[in-house]
């Protein structure tokens, strides 16, 4: 089966579930901006759950199926095949020459598209994510343009979901964890990151998320000697706004860190849009 | 040699050993990394060695952080059953004009002929402290003071691959095409990022030598990484 590129999209990248091994390397983890809904793409359509998927960011594209097949798309978005508006989070048939058309319709920043099957891709490091730094993984290690046309090869098929719920509204909490550096902060940082709300910058994409509207005082030195960090992690550089570092942020990094987005509310703080505001709160282990 | 436990959100922690970069520092950092490698199976998805501190990546359904922090105590209490082998690396550079975009800057500031500085980058041998910040980029260590060179003011926006540069007390190779703020001294044709395994080690030593331009258009890409000894 193809599926071929009408168009793009804003951005359209290949991802699974990422990688670690080289994350000592310092090649990062990548993977699905919102990991939960690749799953569960891949569930819908009885894939194996870290099958790669198309992660379609804000403004999604349109794509022609070549082939009859199963797909699902995974989100808040607004689906249409040809002209008719298709249900979201369930397994839907479609037919060769179908066209395929993906909004986020401002509900969210990522929907993910899987296919039944598993969609050549290539590997880098244990995974099919694109990492577009590298110029490495997914389709040439790139973004999809307009023409390009993906191969889908039968793939080992589990028994599929039909349906699945998810919420239509973003969690507006998100929880946050003590990391390495969080005692270095003054108590007044700590009691402020919870109590203010941020506004996520525009300048966010998938290595990191700046956060404005509220500044943090900081740690007395401002810097740390670099050490490994996790996705999810809020640095605090000296200017005292925090960035969030997302899937594809450096391995390492030599900002305090004040804490780090809890792995099962990643994924919503991901699909915060430019402009859009959030708050947080601590989770105690 | 004690670590201090720092907690890391959920699936994490921090083990450091202090804030000073030193070798006795780097080699149980080195020796914990290759230790905790083999426990994949048990739960311990990655490790992330740095200068003074590793991070440990695990799974929670399969281990505690409690029992990591117990297997990483035991690890660095038997440390003299380690094994310890040294590899060293031979990176091809061309200093060549052509590729030394920053030559006159650096002659300037350090009062040194080319030459001489294209022979105190080669003459040191430098240690491998950790990888990280891109895929392939290794902080190195040990490079000559008579060659120390402030960054940039302002960063060029793309530095292309394989440029080689001097920063502060650093000197090292972009693997790939970034925007960077070194003093560009040469290219080495050299495919640091690798595909699937690692092409170098932290802890490898390394060493810079020189090579022509005409030797620089054909070199394969691929880096010399010899085991020099096994104790």
């Amino acid at each position: 089966m193809k599926l071929e590129v009408l168009h793009p999209g804003l951005s359209t990248t290949i991802q699974d579930s990422g990688r670690v091994n080289g994350l000592a390397y310092g090649v990062p983890k990548g993977g699905a901006m919102d990991l939960k809904l690749m799953y569960l793409a891949n569930r819908l359509v009885g894939n194996t759950i870290t099958n790669p998927v198309l992660e379609l960011t804000m403004q999604g594209g349109r794509y022609r199926f070549g082939g009859d097949s199963i797909i699902a798309v995974t989100g808040r978005g607004d689906v249409f095949i040809n002209s008719d508006k298709i249900e979201l989070n369930s397994r839907v048939f479609v037919s060769k020459g179908d066209v395929l058309r993906v909004n986020s319709g401002g509900k969210g920043r990522y929907n993910y598209l899987s296919l039944q099957g598993r969609i050549e891709a290539e590997e880098f490091w244990g995974s099919c994510s694109t990492y577009e730094l590298a110029k490495k993984g997914g389709y040439n290690g790139r973004k999809l343009e307009k023409g390009d046309v993906l191969s889908i090869k039968k793939g080992l098929q589990n028994e599929s979901v039909l349906l699945a719920e998810v919420s239509m509204v973003n969690k507006s909490v998100i929880r946050i964890v003590k990391a390495p550096e969080s005692d270095d902060f003054p108590e007044k940082d700590v009691d402020q990151i919870v109590k203010s709300s941020f506004k996520v910058s525009p300048y966010s994409n998938r290595m990191g998320y700046r956060l404005s509207e509220c500044l943090l005082e900081g740690t007395s030195s401002g810097n740390i000697i670099s050490s490994g960090c996790i996705p999810g992690t809020i640095q605090v550089p000296s200017s005292g706004a925090p960035i969030v570092l997302m899937a594809d942020s450096p391995t390492t990094g030599g900002y305090p860190r004040i804490g780090v987005i809890h792995p099962e509310d990643l994924g919503d703080f991901a699909q915060k849009l430019p402009g859009e505001m959030v708050k947080f709160k601590w989770f105690e282990l | 040699m004690k670590f201090e436990v720092k907690p890391y959100g959920t699936d994490a922690i921090l083990l450091s050993f202090g804030d000073e970069i030193s070798l006795d520092v780097h080699n149980q950092v080195k020796q914990l990394y290759a230790e905790l490698r083999n426990y994949a199976k048990k739960g311990i998805r990655a490790v992330i060695p740095s200068y003074c501190a590793v991070t440990i990546l695990f799974e929670p359904a399969v281990i505690s952080s409690k029992d990591v922090v117990e297997l990483s105590k035991n690890i660095v209490c038997n440390n003299k059953s380690q094994k310890y082998k040294k590899y060293k690396v031979r990176i091809p550079v061309c200093y060549d004009k052509h590729f030394a975009l920053d030559w006159e800057v650096v002659c300037d500031y350090t009062g040194l002929k080319w030459e001489e500085v294209v022979d105190l980058h080669c003459r040191n041998e430098y240690l491998v402290y950790m990888l990280g910040f891109i895929p392939g980029f290794l902080y190195l260590g040990g490079l000559n003071d008579q060659i120390r060179i402030p960054r940039k003011s302002s960063p060029r926006l793309k530095t292309p691959v394989g440029a080689v540069g001097l920063a502060d007390n650093q000197t090292g190779v972009y693997p790939l095409e970034t925007p960077g703020g070194w003093q560009l001294i040469g290219n080495a044709p050299v495919d640091l990022v690798g595909a699937n395994t690692a092409v170098v080690e932290m802890g490898d030593y390394l060493e810079f030598f020189p090579i022509t331009k005409k030797q620089h258009t054909s070199y394969s890409k691929q880096i010399e990484r010899i085991l020099v000894y096994e104790t």
